[in-house]
Parts: structure tokens; C-alpha cells; sequence
């Protein structure tokens, strides 16, 4: 295996040869590194080998939101038409500083979409995950999710007392100290 | 103080150097934790630091690009890092200058599309000013650029060269810069060797005279290139070591 260092703007193979992919880009039938690290080259099952950059640090392409990513979000304040959320982590990546998050009514639940009331769903200060469905459009600047799956919801919640909230059902979660129930839209996660 | 040769006989400069001799150049990478890239670039008494944050979201959102990457530019000159001690402000007309020659050297460069409607912010510190001010800048810039592991498609050096008494003279102080002589800035990609940008100033020069110019600086260029090239790899080697080091 290549222990070489590469540095970005390096020649590091053909485009005949391999296919591109993390943290390399195609000039002139030659791939070339845009970043800092090691190579690393992977062969798929179709024949076709990719090279990649290997970089153990955190880079900034992983840190931004893509469609389909898995998202921990918070919610900050809830209205009848939307949820506004931060979101914090994409995947297992922690993010610096949070990005803003909308999530639309109907985007709540799979079914009963007309019978949806936000505050039997969230609450703020909720920790959700959700999956990101859109980039958003240039005015909003905020990324749309949706929590339309069944491991999609609230992961954790503390009710008005200061307790905190475990899953009772898909639609209930409750309180160990006083038997309280709430309802919230819970994420069923399996082990 | 009168200087009557900036060049003597023997070829040597004022401060002792011949007329193609760079100064020395220290470089250290990733000092400051707060940000996610940052680099400090010392060539002389030169000293400038740079860090670099994002991509974020856009703070200002009438500026937000919507297929690309914005680039913010924000350059501080610390009020004891020049012979007069004034306090530059943020409208002065060289700060815009430099965050204009910046961000135009680095929007080619960078993969901006990879980051749709978010923003690169750059922050430049000069802590010591003795001429080669905006090529110490860019260079500082691409170290910090590439720790923070932003996807770009080339290296960035760049040199500052001046034609003086009828010499071309390479890597200029303070004094040779304020000479009168016409000064010229060059940033290339070093492994493809083109010129991404070119700053002139007090243009009166041959063409002749220019073309020597702008190859001595590229020439500079180029072996600056060599001594980041090294840093670079000497401290990825150190990460590298210190995280299996961890592991272990």
C-alpha cells in the first residue's frame, strides 16, 4: 500500500484506469487530489477501481447536509404550518456551528397527513432525527427535512417537570417519575 | 535615510541579500484550535496569520450565491505591525484591495460548487509588515485553506518581485517596496504553472523588463512552492503519527 503523503493539485492516476471519488477531481484524462491525505483505492464488484482521498480528519465535505443524510436536530419553536429546528450532527458528524432546519406539517407522519396537529408531535427543546428531503430554495436558506419514517421522530425529551421522556408507544412517550403520559411523534430505533 | 544603491557592485541589497535570494520562510500550520483551519507564514520580518471557517451558513444572506460557495474576506493589519502606528480601518482602500485580490486568486481555485449556498469566511492578521504583504497573505490563505481540508484544485504561491536601478530583484522588504520602482505580485498554481493573478503597481515598465520580471517571480513562486510543499507533508506526518500513536 502507497504511504505517500499527497497535497492537493498532485497527479495521482489515469482517468482510463480508475474511477474519481472523495476528494479528487478529472482534468484532461488525468485525476488530480484537491486535498490533503492518503490514497486510497477501492475496487468495486462491476471491475471498476475508485480512487480516493483518505483523510482521517474531519473534512468540510462531510460536514454539510446532503439529500437523504440523517440529521440530529433540536427544535426550537413550533407554529401549526412548520417546525423550525437547528440541526447539530449530520450522520455521526458533529457540525461547528448549527444549520437551520424546517420541517413541513405533512412531512410529519407517512399517514393521516390531514389530522396532523404539530403540538401532539413536538415540543421545543425535543432532540429529533430526521432526514433531509431538500437543499431548500435561495430566499428561506433553511434545509427541509421530514420525519416520514418509522425511526424517524423524537429521540429525547424532558417534560415541564425536568424529567425525561421514554418511548411508550409510536405516539406516546412517558414520565417514570409520575406516570404522566405526553404525545409526541417517536422515533422507533432498532437495535 | 538617503539610499543611494539598492543593489552594489558585489550584487548584494541592502539587507545583505544577492539580487534572486528569498528570505528565510517559516511556516506553521494548525496552531489555532477555535477555527478550522489556520496557518501563520513568516518570510523575513513578514508575519501574517491566517484562519479559515466553513463551510457555514451564510451570515450575510443577500450575499449568498445560490450553486456555489460565497467567499468573505476579512483582513485586520495590527496597528503595531507597520512603521507608522495608525490604525487601519476596514474601509481603508488597501484593505479592499487585498480582500479583492484574494478572493479573486482563490474562487478559481476552490471547489466552491461542492458547497451550495454556504460561505468560506477567511480571516488575514498581519502581526509584522515588512513588504511582500499580499503574497505573504496568499500563501498563509492556501496553508490555511488546506487545513482546513477544503477541496481545491491546486497549490497557491505566490512572490513579490520589483524592478529597481535598472535590476529585477526578487522577494522586496519594506524598503525596496517603497523605493519607487514598479512592483509587481504574481500567485501561480505550482503544479500546473499557471498564473492565476497578476498585481501591478507604479506601472511604468518595458515589456521586455516585464517579461524578466514576471519570470524571476514565477521562479520564486516555485521554490516557495517547495518549502510549503515540505511543511505540509512534515505536518500531515505529524498528525498521522500522533493519531496512531492515540490508537495504540
Amino acid at each position: 500500500m502507497n504511504k505517500k503523503i499527497i497535497i492537493p493539485g498532485e497527479r495521482i492516476g489515469k482517468a482510463s484506469e480508475y474511477e474519481s471519488g472523495k476528494g479528487t477531481y478529472i482534468n484532461n484524462n488525468y485525476i488530480y487530489s484537491s486535498q490533503l491525505g492518503k490514497i486510497k483505492i477501492e475496487s468495486k464488484q462491476t471491475g471498476k477501481k475508485i480512487i480516493e482521498i483518505e483523510n482521517k480528519q474531519e473534512t468540510a465535505i462531510s460536514k454539510i447536509p446532503k439529500i437523504g443524510d440523517k440529521v440530529t436536530c433540536k427544535v426550537i419553536k413550533i407554529n401549526p404550518r412548520l417546525i423550525k429546528v437547528h440541526i447539530y450532527c449530520v450522520e455521526e458528524k458533529q457540525l461547528n456551528e448549527p444549520f437551520f432546519g424546517i420541517i413541513l406539517t405533512h412531512d410529519i407522519k407517512s399517514t393521516e397527513i390531514d389530522k396532523i396537529k404539530v403540538e401532539n408531535c413536538f415540543k421545543p427543546n425535543d432532540v429529533i432525527l430526521a432526514e433531509v428531503i431538500s437543499l431548500g430554495e435561495s430566499r428561506s436558506f433553511s434545509y427541509y427535512l421530514s420525519t416520514a419514517k418509522d425511526d424517524l421522530g423524537v429521540i429525547l425529551s424532558i417534560n415541564s417537570d425536568g424529567f425525561f421522556l421514554f418511548p411508550y408507544s409510536d405516539s406516546e412517550m412517558i414520565c417514570h417519575e409520575n406516570q404522566s403520559k405526553e404525545k409526541r411523534k417517536v422515533a422507533i430505533l432498532k437495535k | 535615510m538617503e539610499i543611494s544603491e539598492y543593489v552594489n557592485p558585489e550584487g548584494l541589497r541592502i539587507d545583505g541579500r544577492r539580487r534572486k535570494e528569498l528570505r528565510k520562510i517559516e511556516i506553521e500550520m494548525g496552531k489555532l484550535e477555535q477555527v478550522d483551519g489556520s496557518a501563520l507564514f513568516v518570510e523575513g520580518f513578514t508575519r501574517v496569520m491566517a484562519s479559515v471557517c466553513g463551510p457555514k451558513e451564510v451570515e450575510n444572506r443577500s450575499k449568498a450565491v445560490e450553486d456555489k460557495a460565497f467567499i468573505s474576506v476579512e483582513f485586520l493589519s495590527a496597528t503595531f505591525s507597520t512603521r507608522k502606528r495608525t490604525k487601519m480601518s476596514k474601509k481603508d482602500r488597501r484593505v479592499l484591495e487585498i480582500c479583492s485580490i484574494i478572493r479573486k486568486t482563490f474562487e478559481p481555485v476552490l471547489q466552491l460548487e461542492l458547497f451550495p449556498e454556504s460561505e468560506i469566511s477567511i480571516f488575514i492578521q498581519v502581526l509584522q509588515a515588512d513588504g511582500g504583504v499580499e503574497s505573504a497573505c496568499i500563501n498563509a490563505v492556501t496553508l490555511a485553506l488546506i487545513d482546513a481540508g477544503i477541496p481545491m484544485i491546486d497549490f497557491v504561491c505566490s512572490c513579490t518581485g520589483t524592478y529597481l536601478d535598472s535590476f529585477c530583484i526578487l522577494d522586496t522588504n519594506f524598503i525596496e517596496e517603497t523605493a519607487g520602482g514598479s512592483i509587481l505580485i504574481a500567485a501561480i498554481l505550482a503544479k500546473s504553472k499557471k498564473v492565476v493573478s497578476t498585481q501591478m503597481k507604479i506601472s511604468r515598465l518595458k515589456m521586455e523588463n516585464f517579461t524578466e520580471l514576471l519570470e524571476l517571480v514565477v521562479d520564486g513562486c516555485s521554490r516557495i512552492y517547495d518549502l510549503m510543499e515540505d511543511a505540509t507533508r512534515k505536518r500531515t506526518k505529524e498528525q498521522l503519527n500522533s493519531q496512531t500513536a492515540l490508537i495504540k
